[in-house]
């Protein structure tokens, strides 16, 4: 009884009436599907989400209840905590966001949630913590991962030596990858650790191609190396003259050129 | 008759007289030097059920495998496998497989080679040329198959669509093969879409270990990542409500692979199957990612991007980018081949345009790939781009600088020319030059939709898009064929030739390039 006058509340409720016409148009399939198949969960978080993104937090709240009757509670329990987190009641959110990550272990935008909290919270190191022990609990991390975490810590304000610690812990695992070395450069080059940057740069392979020496004789200019930065200038111009005529190639040829004239200068 | 290929029928002649023996376990390997002491057959051994040979290079080679069998052994002949051999207890990989990486290895020599004891005369490998040489033939010989994993694609009532295409498709080019030298294949490039309809292990195993057993016993394997790889999706449909559809995942997650006979979300089984280098294991600039990567064989650099997970999220998108642009500054090779599963510049049973191919998410990379990609092969020197999805063959001008929709499309400002100022066609006396005529530099790619090897489909595709070559065998003259085929590609020092190969054998298209 008390299921069915749920479901004709919910139903009551869905009559479109302003803004949001994509979120509608779904509302509109969501109802159909739930009329026919009243007894399938993910139509009701389906639903629960749509009403959640229009604001509507009462009515996604009764989709989100009554799916957790329907098959796993803990399936209900992503789109629960956005909801919460919508409405800044972080702890509830929190544990949502843990009751889904039992069953899906790597589920990074739930991570991401719960280091957002931390970080509303003030607790950083919380925050940073999470994201670096999903990091290491995942067997198949690819680059974006860490760099998407990485990225996280910047926005959120958690410190360039925290993404710089997210970074190297991809590189232990994954490699000296051109993809995660070449963001750390640049963060220490934010910080001005220039002989860092170097140092980076020098572990990328294979070495000495020109782009690679025309980059470190730019780590050496900013470093104030310009001897050592002109020796790399050259060797680069001489291979370049018997490069492959690409039009990457024939830009290093105007790069070396600009460098070596502000050297110059 | 080429000395491999000479070589190769003496160990068959050679294998097919010896008896089996007993196994002796007394190995040794040090150093750069192999010894023999062990013995590779043992009688009544049991044949794996899955064979293939993965990262072979001038010195080293993956033999992996499933079933029986818990050592590799190789000789330099068949009859050395019944006396002395060099063995490897295997390592376990995932998904019960299992691998021996032999080392040290020298460059162009014929091995025989068994598992578990069992060995068969299709169990022969070659090992690559010295990177940056020729080889000794003087020719990379390679194979190109997309979209043909159609032996497992099932209709609802349980018979299969396309029953017995992919395997004519191999006739076809056996048979083509046969008749131009026999010459064995050095690789076999995968376009994609190699096992439907869910790319599930089961499924790879009869669309692709049981149809190409003996070629991928002796033929590296390099493979790229299409959409039915990656399972299907839950999508919410006003006809049919919550329905998975075969291939229609936009995940960008590995781990997220759903099928329709497991919807809890795991690995993607192509990722346990193959063993594919993302530390340069191989030549090229580490990855980091099986995902994708490159590799050098002979005098080609050859990249393997993924178009169907990396390209659905900003970031990885863009470290991929990063990647291939450091990859390709650091690649030396006379030659470049690009292989991922969607193509730039299609009009056959997908849409290249914005609108179509953005609609439908799960199209979304091709844009992608045209928007951020191929700039990047024109600048830094690709000859040719391959991939598959769309089951017809599509061949382009020599490209670059065509980003937008089909109807932007100007031969005058994308193509390669003529003198008389038409688009040139690639073969003839329009054969293209590795440094344009018209711009003097190495700028122009040759795009290739090669997804008809399973099936042919065009959906409501015209094969009207302009960037490609109108096709003189197609009885509609359209731009492009819709034939059931696979691309057969030669590289020598100076000339690289592509033909598309229908499944009779015959040649319906041509491409060179000279450098």
């Amino acid at each position: 009884m008390i299921r069915i006058a749920i479901f004709l509340l919910v139903i009551l409720s869905t009559i479109p009436t302003h803004g949001h016409p994509r979120e509608e148009s779904k509302l509109v399939i969501l109802n159909q599907q739930i009329e026919e198949h009243p007894e399938q969960q993910d139509l009701y978080i389906k639903r629960g989400a749509v009403f959640s993104h229009l604001g509507k937090y009462k009515q996604a709240l009764a989709d989100f209840t009554f799916a957790k009757t329907l098959g796993n509670s803990n399936l209900v329990m992503f789109e629960l905590g956005v909801m919460q987190y919508q409405q800044q009641q972080f702890s509830k959110s929190m544990l949502s966001f843990d009751s889904y990550l039992k069953l899906f272990p790597n589920h990074v935008p739930s991570l991401e949630y719960k280091a957002r909290i931390y970080r509303d919270l003030g607790d950083y190191s919380a925050a940073l913590e999470g994201f670096s022990n999903f990091l290491k609990l995942n067997p198949y991390n690819n680059p974006g991962h860490y760099l998407r975490v990485a990225e996280l810590i910047i926005q959120m304000d958690l410190g360039i030596n925290a993404a710089l610690q997210i970074i190297d812990q991809g590189i232990n695992n994954l490699g000296k990858i051109p993809q995660l070395q070449n963001f750390a450069i640049e963060l220490e080059l934010k910080q001005k650790q220039f002989d860092r940057a170097i140092e980076r740069h020098k572990t990328l392979a294979p070495a000495e191609h020109p782009k690679w020496q025309l980059r470190m004789a730019e780590l050496l200019m900013a470093a104030g190396s310009k001897e050592q930065a002109k020796t790399y200038i050259t060797s680069a111009k001489h291979k370049l003259n018997s490069s492959k005529k690409t039009p990457a190639n024939l830009q290093l040829v105007m790069q070396s050129d600009l460098l070596e004239s502000e050297l110059d200068n | 008759m080429t000395k491999k290929t000479l070589s190769v029928f003496i160990s068959v002649i050679i294998f097919s007289l010896t008896i089996g023996g007993c196994a002796n376990i007394n190995q040794q390997s040090t150093g750069e030097q192999i010894q023999y002491n062990q013995i590779g057959i043992t009688k009544n051994a049991e044949k794996p059920e899955r064979l293939f040979l993965q990262q072979l290079s001038s010195n080293s080679v993956i033999v992996k495998w499933r079933g029986a069998g818990e050592q590799a052994c190789i000789t330099k002949s068949a009859m050395d496998l019944k006396t002395q051999a060099h063995c490897i207890q295997a390592t376990n990989s995932d998904s019960n497989h299992k691998e021996a990486h032999f080392t040290h290895l020298p460059a162009e020599t014929n091995y025989n080679y068994s598992i578990g004891g069992f060995s068969d005369p299709e169990m022969v490998l070659h090992t690559a040329p010295i990177v940056g040489q020729q080889p000794e033939d003087e020719n990379v010989h390679i194979w190109i198959i997309g979209d043909s994993g159609t032996a497992t694609y099932q209709r609802s009532d349980g018979t299969f669509h396309h029953a017995g295409k992919a395997q004519a498709v191999m006739n076809g080019f056996l048979q083509y093969n046969a008749s131009n030298g026999n010459e064995p294949l050095d690789l076999m490039l995968l376009l994609g879409d190699n096992a439907y309809e869910n790319g599930t292990d089961d499924e790879w195993q009869v669309a692709f270990f049981n149809l190409y057993t003996d070629l991928i016993s002796q033929t590296v394997v390099w493979p790229t990542i299409g959409n039915h790889e990656m399972g299907g999706a839950n999508i919410m449909g006003p006809i049919h409500g919550l329905k998975l559809y075969a291939g229609a995942s936009t995940s960008n997650d590995p781990d997220s692979y759903i099928s329709t006979a497991n919807q809890t979300p795991h690995r993607i089984p192509y990722l346990d199957i193959f063993s594919l280098p993302a530390k340069a294991e191989l030549g090229g600039v580490p990855s980091g990612t099986e995902q994708y990567y490159s590799f050098n064989y002979s005098n080609v650099h050859i990249i393997s991007l993924d178009s169907q997970l990396s390209t659905r999220d900003d970031i990885q998108r863009r470290a991929m980018r990063e990647w291939l642009i450091a990859d390709l500054s650091a690649n030396t090779q006379d030659w470049t081949i690009v292989i991922f599963h969607h193509p730039p510049y299609t009009k056959g049973s997908h849409d290249s345009d914005v609108n179509p191919a953005s609609y439908y998410g799960f199209d979304l990379p091709i844009v992608h790939i045209r928007w951020e990609f191929t700039s990047i092969f024109e600048d830094y020197g690709v000859d040719l781009v391959y991939s598959g999805h769309s089951h017809a063959y599509e061949r382009s001008f020599y490209l670059n600088g065509h980003r937008s929709d089909a109807d932007t499309f100007e031969a005058t400002k994308h193509a390669e020319l003529n003198a008389d100022g038409t688009p040139a066609i690639g073969y003839g006396d329009e054969s293209y030059s590795q440094i344009s005529t018209g711009s003097k530099l190495d700028d122009k790619v040759v795009y290739t939709v090669a997804g008809s090897s399973g099936y042919v489909s065009l959906g409501k595709g015209k094969l009207d898009h302009p960037a490609h070559i109108i096709q003189k065998h197609d009885s509609e003259q359209r731009h492009g064929l819709a034939e059931l085929g696979s691309v057969v590609l030669d590289v020598g020092s100076k000339k690289l030739k592509a033909r598309f190969i229908n499944e009779k054998g015959q040649v319906l298209d041509t491409v060179i390039i000279n450098r």
